[in-house]
């Protein structure tokens, strides 16, 4: 299972698009001027060319609701005052991954060249020299060691280290799109009260059959649609708890301020391999229940390499379902006022795994069994204690690097 | 503290420059009404802790309230409205090309070149059914002042007059006639103020109602297109102060027809035949208007139906007679009005006795009339099954004393009917109770 990925600027003429030998399918996203508007997938079905004809109606059929918002939107915009951007901070977290950070480097530097922001490189708890040379030899980035090992102390570090008012986090397995500065900026111009952004994360290719299943379960996209987040989310009877919604930690921006004020990530989340997740829900649930605004701009987009294995695959659900109850643990314990929320997310997501489960018994889920077990599995461990057992690790850690 | 229940009713212009809102005053939320200058194109319902609301958000949100309506008037496929009633609707499976969706522009300023051209020259009569509510109608007949194009009269019919209250209002506007009618029911009083009036349209709106000043404008606009012989238009609630106004355009449908143009033909009549036709979603007395010659070919409305006699649905029983002499109507929602919905629990309740006592009536006379069977099948198989349904579903603290009011006027429509016209099941009708129809 292999996928064409291909981008389509909507506003100019369409042209046909073939498959290779060994594709299966066909993935679009689609812009309008340049913004993401919509993406879709479809299997090939023996089908090898689409006519410019055939996408024409094919698109215009799934977006044609997008199409018109977005035209009216385009219409509506008040003549806004450009408010000031604040400083930026560019903050890429890394570890032993020099081939991949390369790459996210070499999108990010071009922006920075333009824009001149500042940008960060966490080497953390490196086992070689490796990041550091490669950081060096490049003009407009800064090295930063964290030695003690875990996301969340590198993420910490970065917000410590950096200039600016506003810190934007990259893992190092994405790309960023052109537009994503602009995205972040719009975002920013529309929101100037917000705390915290988050973007769209789109596949940056779907070679293997892992990183297809993944992105036919949505992947880590959160819609094409701007959101604002504030206190009440009317319809979510498990907002802000279910914390998933906001966005992913591979793409997100805080105000140094807000970070300093609730006193960071935490790093009993995101520890590496014991429990490698958590830590981005915990930050936008905590940023929302300080009253704070945060938003999601799709404008802001980057492009993420899915895991390209099955069993890496099986892995990151384990860890979603780990992650996920750790967070729900630890603010379980230190926000009694949502306890309630809480339960209720919990039943709501045991029976959630259960229905997907008995569908994929059935062989009418899009993830094979295995994937959605590992997962529920993960939500097992996790809700039995993880988050104390991460506490006790993170003990251990910091006495050593102390 | 007790939790507010009240929505704030807020009119937000597009056309000019967006302002952020704030929240409004001691109330649940707001019910915001989008326009693009005297064009309505959508709502949205904003929660209290949604607020305040800065431009951005009203700008998305406002874009996604009026997508469906602007998609309508801009394009020929893709946003069509669904047709009441109908579960298989041949124009909905059309899609628009990418290429006409990219070539969208600026949509909003084109709307202007969508609008069919009314004829101006066609004299437009107005009707204000009243009985007993000097002060609305007050406010109704300074609003109509404000109409422009104004219409070539204006004529109140003072239902059952008993005192001079109603005399004594229509008296401060010169240009409003005066009109008794001495016979109780909405249903003479309407066939009365036709027969007075002249004008070769003839629009009703009722006493509690405040029209837009462009009303007219698209009452004309509907009927100018050759088709359409009767029009209905967008009835919007004035204001959600009290639980049972809210429960009215919530729960119940309200009169709310939604901000695309529809047009009910005999496609739309034949392919509900068989389950009754849903005549009652064509619109509102509150807002509709016909042309002269409708009631020279089917006659007036049946003065058995109405408030005063059966209770409502002297409207949706005309309408059938329309559709089914073949004759289309036109819903624009570019003609609106703003109603004021019952205020306190036991009106609401006593007006969903009536108009389920009306609409029972009238679907035995349209079966009376025209023997059809679907009316029958919505009598006594589909509403029974809604009643059950509804009170299978309902919560035990739930407002069994609405549903227990609305049974109520199930039964008491068939004794009202039963009462005023059995003789005429088993004879030929015999049109005693309308007037001569060539006197009109």
């Amino acid at each position: 299972m292999r996928y064409r990925l291909s981008e389509i600027e909507v506003t100019r003429p369409l042209a046909a698009l073939e498959l290779a030998a060994d594709e299966t399918g066909a993935a679009l996203l689609l812009r309008r001027n340049g913004r993401p508007i919509g993406f879709l997938m479809r299997q090939s079905a023996g089908k090898r060319v689409w006519l410019p004809e055939e996408l024409s109606s094919w698109i215009g059929n799934e977006l044609k609701t997008k199409m018109v918002e977005e035209a009216i939107h385009d219409e509506l915009a008040p003549p806004r005052a450009n408010v000031p951007f604040p400083s930026l901070s560019v903050a890429i977290c890394t570890r032993n991954r020099v081939v991949t950070l390369s790459r996210c480097l070499e999108s990010v530097l071009p922006l920075q060249q333009k824009h001149g922001f500042e940008l960060l490189v966490i080497d953390n708890a490196p086992p070689d020299g490796a990041t550091a040379e490669l950081v060096k030899k490049l003009v407009g980035a800064r090295y930063v060691l964290e030695p003690c090992p875990g996301l969340d102390f590198a993420r910490n570090r970065a917000w410590m280290e950096a200039a600016g008012n506003l810190i934007a986090y990259l893992d190092d397995d994405v790309i960023v799109d052109a537009g994503w500065l602009a995205g972040l900026q719009e975002a920013w111009n529309e929101n100037p009260d917000a705390a915290a952004f988050t973007g769209l994360v789109m596949p940056l290719r779907l070679d293997t059959p892992a990183q297809v299943l993944f992105e036919k379960r949505n992947g880590f996209r959160r819609g094409f649609d701007k959101k604002r987040f504030g206190r009440e989310l009317p319809g979510n009877p498990l907002y802000p708890c279910g914390a998933g919604i906001f966005g992913a930690g591979c793409n997100m921006a805080f105000r140094r301020a807000v970070l300093h004020e609730i006193g960071g990530f935490d790093h009993a989340l995101d520890t590496g391999a014991p429990l490698p997740g958590g830590g981005d829900l915990d930050i936008f649930y905590r940023i929302i229940r300080a009253g704070h605004v945060l938003v999601y701009e799709p404008g802001y987009m980057v492009f993420h390499e899915h895991r390209a294995t099955e069993s890496a695959l099986r892995r990151q659900y384990y860890s979603w379902g780990l992650g996920f109850m750790a967070f729900v643990e630890k603010n379980y314990r230190h926000d009694p006022a949502q306890r309630a929320r809480f339960r209720r997310l919990v039943k709501w997501w045991i029976d959630d795994q259960i229905s997907q489960l008995i569908k994929a018994l059935r062989g009418k889920h899009v993830l094979p069994f295995s994937m959605i077990f590992a997962e529920f599995c993960g939500g097992m461990v996790g809700i039995s204690g993880e988050y104390s057992r991460s506490l006790r690790r993170i003990a251990t850690i910091q006495k050593d690097f102390a | 503290m007790s939790v507010p229940h009240r929505w704030e009713v807020i009119q937000v212009r597009l056309d000019k420059p967006l302002r952020p809102i704030s929240a409004p005053w001691n109330a649940a939320g707001a019910f915001l009404v989008f326009w693009w200058k005297d064009t309505p194109l959508g709502h949205a319902l904003i929660q209290a802790g949604e607020f305040p609301l800065n431009e951005a958000e009203v700008q998305r949100r406002a874009s996604r309230a009026i997508t469906p309506a602007v998609g309508n008037y801009s394009l020929a496929n893709g946003f069509k409205p669904p047709l009441p009633g109908l579960w298989q609707d041949p124009s909905h499976h059309l899609s628009p090309t990418l290429e006409s969706l990219a070539a969208l522009g600026r949509p909003l300023e084109n709307l202007a070149t969508k609008v069919p051209r009314a004829s101006r020259d066609v004299s437009v009569s107005v009707i204000v059914c009243t009985r007993r509510r000097p002060e609305p109608l007050r406010r109704c007949l300074t609003a109509l002042r404000q109409l422009d194009p104004s219409p070539a009269e204006t004529i109140v019919v003072d239902n059952a007059p008993e005192e001079r209250s109603t005399l004594a209002v229509v008296e401060a506007f010169d240009e409003v006639i005066y009109w008794p009618e001495f016979a109780a029911g909405l249903s003479r009083a309407r066939n009365s103020g036709i027969l007075r009036s002249s004008g070769e349209i003839v629009a009703f709106t009722d006493d509690d109602v405040l029209v837009h000043p462009r009303w007219l404008l698209g009452v004309r606009q509907a009927l100018s297109q050759d088709a359409s012989f009767g029009m209905t238009g967008l009835v919007l609630a004035a204001e959600l102060e009290t639980e049972s106004q809210i429960r009215f355009e919530f729960d119940f449908d309200g009169f709310n027809r939604g901000y695309r143009p529809i047009t009910f033909d005999s496609f739309f009549f034949n392919s509900a035949l068989n389950r009754g036709v849903p005549v009652w979603r064509v619109g509102a007395g509150a807002n509709m208007a016909f042309r002269r010659e409708v009631f020279r070919r089917i006659g007036l409305f049946d003065e058995r139906l109405g408030a005063g006699a059966a209770g409502c649905s002297e409207d949706s029983e005309f309408w059938y007679r329309m559709l089914a002499a073949g004759m289309s109507i036109a819903y624009e929602p570019r003609a609106v009005v703003w109603h004021s919905h019952r205020a306190d629990r036991d009106a609401f309740r006593s007006q969903m006795t009536q108009y389920m006592r009306g609409h029972v009536a009238a679907l035995l006379v349209q079966f009376e009339k025209h023997r059809h069977l679907g009316n029958l099948r919505r009598l006594i198989a589909e509403l029974p099954h809604y009643y059950f349904q509804r009170l299978k579903r309902m919560p035990l603290k739930g407002d069994r004393d609405l549903v227990l009011s609305e049974l109520l006027g199930y039964a008491w429509g068939f004794v009202t009917y039963c009462r005023q016209s059995l003789p005429s099941v088993f004879t030929p009708p015999r049109r005693a109770h309308l007037p001569d129809p060539t006197s009109i």
